[in-house]
């Protein structure tokens, strides 16, 4: 069965038909080309698929897409752009918290929702808010400091602030 | 390195690939095979010893994942010398909380 949702992606009205089985990760990967939002586990253990969902971090694999009509949904394209990147992507870029990047895009997000939270958290703060994120590469431990990097260099950003302020209005 | 170092500790506590005994896999996920996530692994700090090799030109070596090869036995090791007072002279990786409690009480036989 399909159904007709309407949900602001990245600051964009859009409208979309989705089936009622059909996962958020896959509307936004397949039928809305926003393919930096990754799959690694399909199952919600690794949250690569990790997203914004009315300032809230979910991982998308897990939401049913026609579940989330009139929702505002922030993917990593959404965080900032190439010539503006927003504070927690400075600070991956910045602190090296990145090897083969598979996970980054999750961890971005994850760690723009703990800032929304907490905007100085301490390490352990940040290690505990990743915890459903895993990366193989980096060990965690510049992805830790690039997170304290981003606290420290404007924090959440305005994109993420300004969705968590609009669904809490 | 410090991913490698991640890989041994995890693979001196946490990961193990295991098969029941028709040959079924138990560990197909990321729940039964246990990735370690942020908050299962320690802050550290790396540093550089560096001594130049006298067998070529360059002084050059080469390398891969150090920190993989070093970290499980160090883990190990640590943990027999904490428990080695008791008579435990060896473990087997990964060193489960389950094998380390039955390491630790021979006597007491687990009921299910």
């Amino acid at each position: 069965m399909k159904h007709d949702i309407e949900v602001t992606i990245n600051g964009t009205p859009t409208a979309v038909q989705v089936e009622s089985r059909q996962l958020l990760v896959y509307m936004l990967r397949e039928q809305l080309g926003l393919t930096g939002t990754h799959v690694g586990c399909d199952s919600s253990n690794c949250g690569a698929c990790t997203v914004l969902l009315d300032g809230e971090a979910v991982k998308s694999c897990t939401v049913l897409a026609a579940s989330i009509g009139g929702a505002s949904i922030v993917t990593v394209e959404g965080l900032g752009t190439s010539e503006e990147l927003s504070a927690v992507q400075e600070g991956f870029r910045h602190c090296h918290g990145l090897q083969c990047g598979y996970c980054t895009p999750g961890m971005l997000m994850a760690a723009t929702s703990l800032l929304l939270d907490t905007p100085d958290p301490e390490p352990l703060a940040i290690r505990e808010a990743l915890e459903g994120n895993l990366c193989r590469c980096t060990g965690y431990q510049m992805i830790v400091e690039s997170v304290q990097w981003a606290a420290e260099n404007g924090g959440a950003g305005p994109v993420a602030t300004a969705e968590r302020e609009g669904a809490s209005s | 390195v410090q991913g490698g170092v991640v890989q041994g500790i995890a693979q001196a506590l946490l990961e193990e690939v295991v098969y029941d005994d028709q040959g079924q896999p138990l560990t197909s996920t990321l729940v039964d095979y246990c990735v370690p996530s942020a908050v299962d692994m320690p802050d550290m700090e790396t540093h550089h010893l560096e001594i130049r090799t006298t067998g070529n030109s360059l002084g050059a070596k080469g390398l891969g994942e150090a920190g993989a090869t070093a970290a499980p036995q160090a883990v190990v090791n640590a943990v027999i010398d904490a428990v080695g007072h008791l008579g435990i002279r060896t473990l087997d990786m990964p060193l489960t909380n389950l094998k380390l409690w039955r390491a630790l009480n021979p006597d007491l036989q687990e009921t299910s």
